[in-house]
């Protein structure tokens, strides 16, 4: 499979007054070309820092990217196009949302203006919004339609690669499988690639491929969707799933409650990371780091006694 | 949520008391703290007729010579301005006040304005660039900035500035407001505006070499609150999502920064306003210093000749003017922001 | 070493980071070193600076540092004998703004009322109003002088220290819970002086700097425009005034130093307060 991004022991420290945040600590992945990388974790697990490295947004000292600010800025947008948590904040209050497509445009496309009026005109009939939209400020569109906008500006420059930051998080849950949906159908028109970035695992598993979980700055699990739902093998991960909700009455569901909650990325625990909230921690786990470890074909655990 | 038409009327009423009071206050600074105004004048030993007369001009007895209680003294002092009257100079022509104040205005209001426009210009570009290099050696350098430009003495700057360009270098003029016999046809009264509408190009190139050193001298001073104002809007903007998305977006930093600036730009607006009064305080200062004829130098002028009436116009004037100001800025401010539009 | 270490830990704690440290440090060591050149003023110049001594408008040398004016004077001893003008006008307008605003003020917002309300629109026009103009207009009218000059400023500055009374007693009446005090049978008088009154203290000081700067231009302005300090006392603002005609000719030091010092005081005083401000109302930021 072709890899599309490959990210190589990435960490992102913030230095803040109470000390440095380890956001993402010495993470490896790749991303194949065409598909839905899912990454999930709680707020504070670094996933939405991962996102925002890629981008080199935050910059990072790890290795990706290997580009300076200048041909960064020639990437962004044009290659990798991003979609963020809240359209309301993501959208420029002051402007209208047509002419944020526009301008994207003519900043990355030797185009005339009406030209990319027409381009931005058809994306907005693709994603779904009324053409009467076109002028009008965000604040004057629903929710959705706002995130539509955000989505059809993400796309206006034909990126392969596509960041999501908790797209449908803010968005009501009656609408949210359209959106997903849409994004499921713009991935097959134009063969985009997603990292898909949430908190919510029925979302992640309704729309992605692969998986990745991540604690604390670190990725605990990763592979196929198949994989990591039904045979777990983190304890972590198993804790979270059992927290979604199935919709069988004859399900009995066993939550695992994990005790404490989850530490400040300020003063990581020693060890693995998960240790001190693990059922099943052994005295190893207090100690030493366990490292990413394919156990099963394309299957990868950082766990000292998977399960 | 206040309409805007509710909100427009109480703003408007709350003015007139507060016109009063100023009123009231400088009646009891006129009249009423002590120092003889009579005694200064015409000096202890004057003939009684003399002193009789001015009584009478200053209006303390009526004209059969009986004194003018009080009350009633405030009474038509406050007729008098609402008609418009604001009183007659002691001196020379006796002329109205209100006459005289409204010539050396245009003056001062050119003086004012172009002053604004570079304490704006050096306050956008200095908060801006300073907020974009957040953190670094020039941001703080900038920071510190804005709290000494208030610091530095609006005199003294003006000298170093004249003696340096004007003394030393012998390219810029150190004093009035254009080279005599230059003046331009009088249409607004605004030297630049009028040669401009009359195609008087000497006039307009003697009118603005006047103009550069007293208004860099008043934008400096009043930059610095736009500066840590600015700075202070963008940093706030800066860290907004649609920011962070704009760049995602691969947008150039200068179509980023002139984004911010937009949303950052109310807080910024509304500072504008309150700046006219530190404007005005600003003008008399640099008028004083350049011998700019506006109305700065005309009060100050006044005041040395002891021309009561005048000086207590000018400072009515004054207070009139910064209230109705204050007042337009704010009804524009309620315009604009949608938290009051809505 | 191992003492400089123990004065380092012990300054750390005392001192907290940050700019607004550095602020307060600089704009006191300035305010200080002024105070100290007004107290001892007689041993830092030999010579009287209302007392011509002899040749006039000569430039700086070893003889006069600062050279001399029009009348003769030494400058650098009116520079330093100034430093005493301008503080006790300073400190004079200060008190008398400070013991009408703040008690009027605190009550104001105690009490709320009817008093409250007529007190507020006063003092808000006055604030609204420009302090120079003020404070000229009341120059004019009672003459120059140390003392007039103080008088006319210090009306100025009651608004300013009355709003912060009165703002800060009215959110520091939401937190103390003022029904429950009296509840215990505690006077209006005690909760005032011994509750509301030390929680006023912080931000007091962080106004009080920042308007005794403001005050220093005043006056300074006050005595440039002659309606403050006039001759002979030695006044920075006053100077810069005498120092003017002879601009065109040169005559460069009978302005400059005064100047400087006035801005040198302002900027301390401001430090000061900004400072202050930074320490008692810090923003945060994170930065990657």
């Amino acid at each position: 499979m072709e890899e599309i991004l490959s990210i190589e022991k990435l960490k992102t420290y913030y230095q803040t007054l109470s000390g440095i945040v380890k956001a993402v600590d010495n993470v490896t992945l790749h991303v194949h070309k065409g598909e839905f990388l899912g990454i999930v974790g709680e707020s504070g697990s670094g996933k939405s820092t991962l996102g925002l490295s890629i981008l080199k947004l935050v910059p990072p000292p790890g290795k990706i990217i290997e580009l300076n600010e200048k041909e960064m800025q020639k990437i962004r947008g044009k290659k990798i196009g991003m979609v963020f948590q809240d359209p309301m904040t993501s959208l420029n209050p002051l402007q209208k949302v047509g002419e944020q497509l526009i301008e994207t445009l003519i900043v990355h496309e030797k185009i005339s203006k009406k030209e990319a009026k027409e381009k931005a005109e058809s994306l907005f009939e693709k994603v779904g919004i009324p053409k009467e939209r076109f002028n009008d400020y965000p604040h004057q569109l629903s929710g959705g339609q706002r995130q539509r906008v955000a989505i059809a500006r993400a796309m206006i420059v034909r990126p392969d690669f596509i960041v999501a930051d908790e797209p449908v998080s803010m968005i009501d849950v009656s609408l949210r499988a359209s959106i997903l949906e849409l994004m499921m159908d713009l991935k097959k028109e134009f063969n985009l690639t997603y990292l898909f970035i949430t908190h919510d695992l029925a979302v992640a598993k309704y729309i992605s491929d692969r998986i990745t979980v991540m604690y604390l700055g670190k990725i605990v699990e990763m592979g196929t969707k198949k994989d990591v739902f039904s045979k777990p093998k983190h304890p972590y991960t198993l804790a979270l799933l059992s927290s979604v909700p199935v919709p069988n009455p004859m399900y009995k569901s066993e939550r695992i409650i994990l005790k404490g909650e989850v530490p400040s990325p300020i003063n990581p625990p020693k060890g693995c990371r998960f240790h001190p909230r693990c059922p099943y921690a052994k005295e190893k786990c207090s100690k030493e780091e366990p490292i990413l470890i394919e156990t099963n074909k394309e299957h990868y655990v950082a766990c000292h006694f998977p399960l | 949520m206040v309409s805007l038409r509710i909100y427009i009327a109480t703003r408007a009423l709350l003015t007139i008391p507060t016109i009063i009071i100023l009123l009231t206050i400088v009646f009891v600074i006129m009249r009423i703290l002590p120092g003889d105004p009579v005694t200064a004048i015409v000096g202890m030993k004057a003939p009684p007729e003399q002193i009789q007369e001015l009584k009478k001009e200053l209006g303390l007895i009526d004209e059969f010579g009986k004194p003018i209680p009080l009350y009633i003294q405030y009474l038509n002092y406050f007729s008098g301005i609402i008609k418009g009257d604001f009183g007659r100079s002691l001196i020379w022509g006796k002329r109205p006040v209100i006459i005289e104040i409204l010539e050396h205005f245009p003056a001062t209001i050119e003086l004012s304005i172009m002053g604004f426009i570079v304490s704006l210009l050096i306050g956008l570009i200095s908060g801006v660039y300073s907020a974009h290099k957040y953190s670094s050696w020039m941001d703080s350098t900038i920071r510190i900035y804005g709290i000494i430009s208030y610091a530095l003495f609006i005199p003294w700057i003006g000298m170093l500035f004249q003696m340096f360009f004007g003394v030393q270098l012998k390219i810029l003029p150190v004093a009035g407001r254009i080279d005599p016999g230059m003046e331009p046809q009088q249409i607004t009264g605004l030297f630049l505006l009028d040669s401009i509408i009359t195609s008087n190009w000497p006039s307009f190139i003697s009118s603005l070499k006047h103009l550069i050193l007293p208004s860099i001298t008043l934008g400096i001073v009043l930059s610095g609150i736009f500066t840590r104002l600015t700075r202070g809007a963008m940093l706030e903007v800066l860290s907004q999502d649609f920011i962070i998305a704009a760049k995602a977006r691969g947008l150039p930093n200068r179509k980023i920064l002139l984004h911010a600036l937009k949303n950052a730009f109310i807080p910024i607006l509304t500072m504008m306003g309150l700046q006219f009064a530190l404007l005005l305080t600003g003008a008399i200062l640099t008028e004083t210093t350049f011998s700019w004829p506006g109305i700065g130098t005309f009060l100050m002028e006044r005041i040395n000749y002891r021309d009561y009436t005048t000086v207590q116009g000018t400072v009515v004037f004054f207070a009139i003017i910064i209230s109705l100001v204050s007042l337009i800025v704010d009804l524009i401010y309620a315009y604009i922001d949608p938290r009051i539009r809505y | 070493m191992e003492i400089i270490n123990f004065f380092n830990k012990i300054l750390r704690k005392i001192v907290p980071h940050g700019s607004g440290a550095k602020l307060v440090i600089i704009g006191f060591s300035i305010v200080i070193s002024i105070i100290f050149i007004a107290i001892f003023a007689p041993l830092l110049t030999s010579y009287n600076p209302t007392k011509s001594v002899g040749l006039s408008l000569q430039p700086p040398s070893l003889k006069h540092l600062m050279g001399t004016n029009r009348l003769g004077y030494d400058m650098f001893s009116r520079i330093v004998y100034g430093a005493r003008t301008i503080l006790i006008v300073v400190i004079l307008s200060t008190i008398i703004s400070l013991s009408i605003g703040l008690p009027l003020g605190l009550l104001s917002g105690y009490f709320g009322g009817i008093i409250d309300r007529i007190l507020s629109i006063i003092m808000d026009s006055i604030y609204a109003f420009p302090g120079l103009i003020l404070a000229i207009a009341v120059a004019a009218v009672i003459g120059p002088g140390v003392i007039n000059t103080a008088l006319a400023i210090a009306i100025v500055y009651v608004p300013t220290y009355y709003r912060m009374a009165r703002g800060q007693t009215f959110s520091i009446r939401e937190q103390l819970y003022i029904e429950a005090m009296k509840a215990i049978g505690a006077k209006d008088r005690t909760i005032m002086i011994k509750h509301i009154l030390p929680n006023l203290l912080p931000t007091m000081t962080i106004v009080f700097s920042l308007s005794v700067a403001d005050t220093i231009l005043t006056e300074a302005s006050l005595s440039f425009l002659g309606l403050g300090v006039t001759a002979p006392t030695p006044d920075w603002g006053y100077d810069l005034r005498a120092g003017k005609e002879f601009l065109p000719a040169g005559y460069w030091w009978l302005i400059t130093f005064p100047g400087l010092f006035i801005i040198l005081l302002t900027i301390g005083f401001s430090f000061i307060g900004e400072g202050l401000n930074e320490i008692l109302n810090p923003r945060m930021k994170v930065r990657p």
